[in-house]
């Protein structure tokens, strides 16, 4: 039986704060989402801060929302983030959401909505970046911005070139390491620009099974190894991403698999690092997303509570590192992969 | 799924209850049949809000609740035209400025428009009105909101007149509802999509088991919402039912400390 998809089709409607209105970015989201119902707001909290939302509901129908971001605009990361042993280590938020529904991310905890918001006074966050390195606690080492965090940047660039505006900002700018990170298999949109040797292009990568079960409206992990190889054939910096290891049965047979794909595609000499992680979330957002009873099993399992983060007991995650470094350790050198620790 | 379709005139509900065959129930002062139910909240925000309230208190489950507001409504002229059917996207109160924002998830083909709540009625022309108006729509949302999801809050507002309607008895509003009733009944068909619903985990029999049981144990408000919780992700993970807990609930409880070993007992054996 042919399934009918009732929901309405993501941005069918754009709510648009007064204050953003004049922007030359809102113009042209305006003009290209014409057919859009256009809903003017005072403040998008309004809209994306209401009571009684359903993240995973409007998951099916997302809103965009444009609005102007006020300050803060630059935000230490937290001890959930991989910091790469950078100690001045920063994130933004140009984007809140993303275009992906995966199960185990943080997003459907952190907001009460599903919907999308862009910030459109981009320059603002150019500034307060400026303001962030000429000011950083460890002046001896550069800054680390992820700006990708709360996002998929480069999932969006084919509606909002952010990641683009971005790279250039960092090609002009000293003290600055960039991080994006995706799961896209888009890279054509960047693959005109020269490499920029101080931004990190981050790829997080699942054994398909993942992806099918866990990684809603990602593309393929061939798609994304295409994408990857592209990149590094351009000559820009690349890190891969596995993580979260998701434990399942017969996982490690998976991930065996999964690895000898990677490398088969890409030659492990020219990956800058690898970062490798469990499912972790503060435990406010794993207790928020657990009271909407969400569809995935992630959120009815057992989990530690160490501190502020709930994860796996220590004695499977010091399994899944100790797999996880015996794999890739006959791929690429123990120092080459970075482990997030609990 | 079902749908509390709310009207503020006898004259709007009519059409609806015939056409929906609607039989009253008098002890609750609804019009039922099977899971459709209309109630009629009288004109104005007062009244609107202390009935949607009253209304709403009446159902014991609201998990699958979608409130559906239809009426009439002045409209904008020239965007608009007298019969034309219209989503309400957002509603404007007009006393206080406050904002409600109706999540609009499932596909339709009615145009949309704002709405603007207002204590009298407007007859001197939309001016420089250019959304829909009318007298109840902010007070309901406003309550009901306190009850349902804002995805399962709808308001459909059909044009009666352009603000500049001087004696409402010479409108013909059920013939205005009849009008639309095609448009209105292929909308609560889009309505039922059960995906609107609350997600329920746990079997309509283990939910009266667990709650029987919470009652005789005197398990605390907090020890019973854990309980349940506890009890979903049992049967998330394992999908037996909750009966297997009945050796448990034979112990004999006379004291507080008793109660809360047996929570604990409990708790411990689902989380395994």
């Amino acid at each position: 039986m042919k399934s009918v998809n009732s929901f309405l089709p993501n941005f069918s409607h754009l709510y648009v704060e007064e204050n953003a209105s004049d922007y030359p970015l809102t113009h042209e989201l305006l003009k290209r989402y014409s057919n859009s119902v256009f809903v003017p707001i005072k403040d998008y909290k309004t809209v994306f801060n209401r009571g009684k939302q359903n993240f995973q509901l409007q998951k099916r129908s997302m809103k965009l929302i444009l609005a102007v971001k006020k300050p803060p605009f630059i935000y230490h990361a937290s001890s959930v983030q991989q910091n790469s042993g950078f100690r001045n280590h920063y994130y933004i938020t140009p984007l809140i959401n993303c275009l992906y529904n995966c199960d185990y991310c943080f997003l459907q905890g952190m907001y009460p909505s599903g919907n999308m918001v862009l910030f459109v006074n981009s320059n603002d966050f150019f500034s307060a970046v400026g303001d962030k390195i000429q000011k950083r606690s460890f002046s001896s080492e550069p800054l680390f911005l992820s700006v990708s965090y709360n996002t998929d940047l480069i999932a969006f660039e084919n509606i909002v070139p952010l990641s683009r505006a971005w790279i250039d900002y960092c090609k002009q700018t000293e003290d600055l390491i960039l991080e994006i990170r995706t799961k896209s298999a888009l890279f054509q949109p960047l693959e005109n620009i020269t490499p920029v040797q101080n931004v990190l292009l981050v790829w997080t990568l699942s054994p398909q099974k993942v992806i099918d079960v866990h990684e809603n409206n990602t593309p393929t992990l061939e798609r994304r190894l295409k994408a990857v190889w592209k990149a590094i054939a351009g000559g820009w910096n690349v890190r891969l991403c596995f993580d979260p290891v998701i434990i399942y049965e017969n996982w490690q047979r998976d991930y065996v698999i999964f690895l000898k794909q990677v490398f088969a595609a890409l030659a492990a000499d020219n990956i800058k690092d690898i970062t490798v992680g469990v499912f972790r979330m503060n435990k406010g957002f794993f207790h928020r997303i657990r009271k909407q009873k969400p569809l995935s099993k992630i959120y009815y399992s057992r989990y530690e509570i160490y501190g502020d983060i709930a994860t796996l007991p220590s004695e499977e995650q010091k399994m899944v590192r100790e797999f996880m470094a015996e794999v890739l350790t006959t791929y690429l050198p123990r120092e080459k992969i970075l482990f997030w620790d609990g | 799924m079902r749908i509390l379709i709310l009207t503020a005139l006898k004259a709007e509900a009519e059409p609806i209850i015939n056409a929906l065959k609607l039989v009253k129930n008098k002890t609750r002062q609804i019009y039922e049949k099977d899971n459709l139910f209309l109630a009629i909240t009288g004109v104005g925000s007062i009244k609107a809000a202390g009935r949607v309230e009253q209304v709403l208190n009446s159902f014991v489950y609201l998990g699958d609740v979608l409130l559906l507001n239809i009426g009439i409504a002045g409209g904008p002229q020239p965007i608009t035209s007298i019969g034309e059917m219209i989503m309400v996207n957002k509603i404007i109160k007009a006393k206080s400025g406050n904002i409600y924002l109706p999540d609009i998830l499932i596909k339709h083909d009615l145009p949309e428009m704002g709405l603007v709540t207002v204590e009298d009625s407007v007859v001197n022309g939309s001016g420089d009105i250019h959304c829909l108006v009318d007298m109840e729509s902010a007070s309901i949302f406003k309550v009901a909101a306190d009850y349902l999801p804002v995805h399962r809050l709808v308001f459909l507002k059909i044009v009666s007149d352009y603000m500049n309607c001087q004696d409402w008895t010479t409108l013909d509003i059920p013939e205005l509802i009849r009008m639309n009733l095609g448009k209105i009944l292929s909308l609560i068909e889009l309505f039922r999509n059960p995906m609107l619903a609350e997600r329920k985990i746990l079997t309509s029999r283990d939910i009266e088991f667990l709650k029987r049981k919470v009652k005789e144990k005197r398990f605390s408000v907090t020890q019973s919402l854990k309980l349940f919780e506890s009890a979903e992700d049992y049967y998330i993970r394992t999908g037996k039912q909750l009966t297997i807990l009945e050796r448990f609930f034979k112990q004999n409880i006379n004291y507080k400390c008793e109660r809360n070993r047996l929570y604990h007992e409990i708790c411990q054996f689902l989380s395994t």
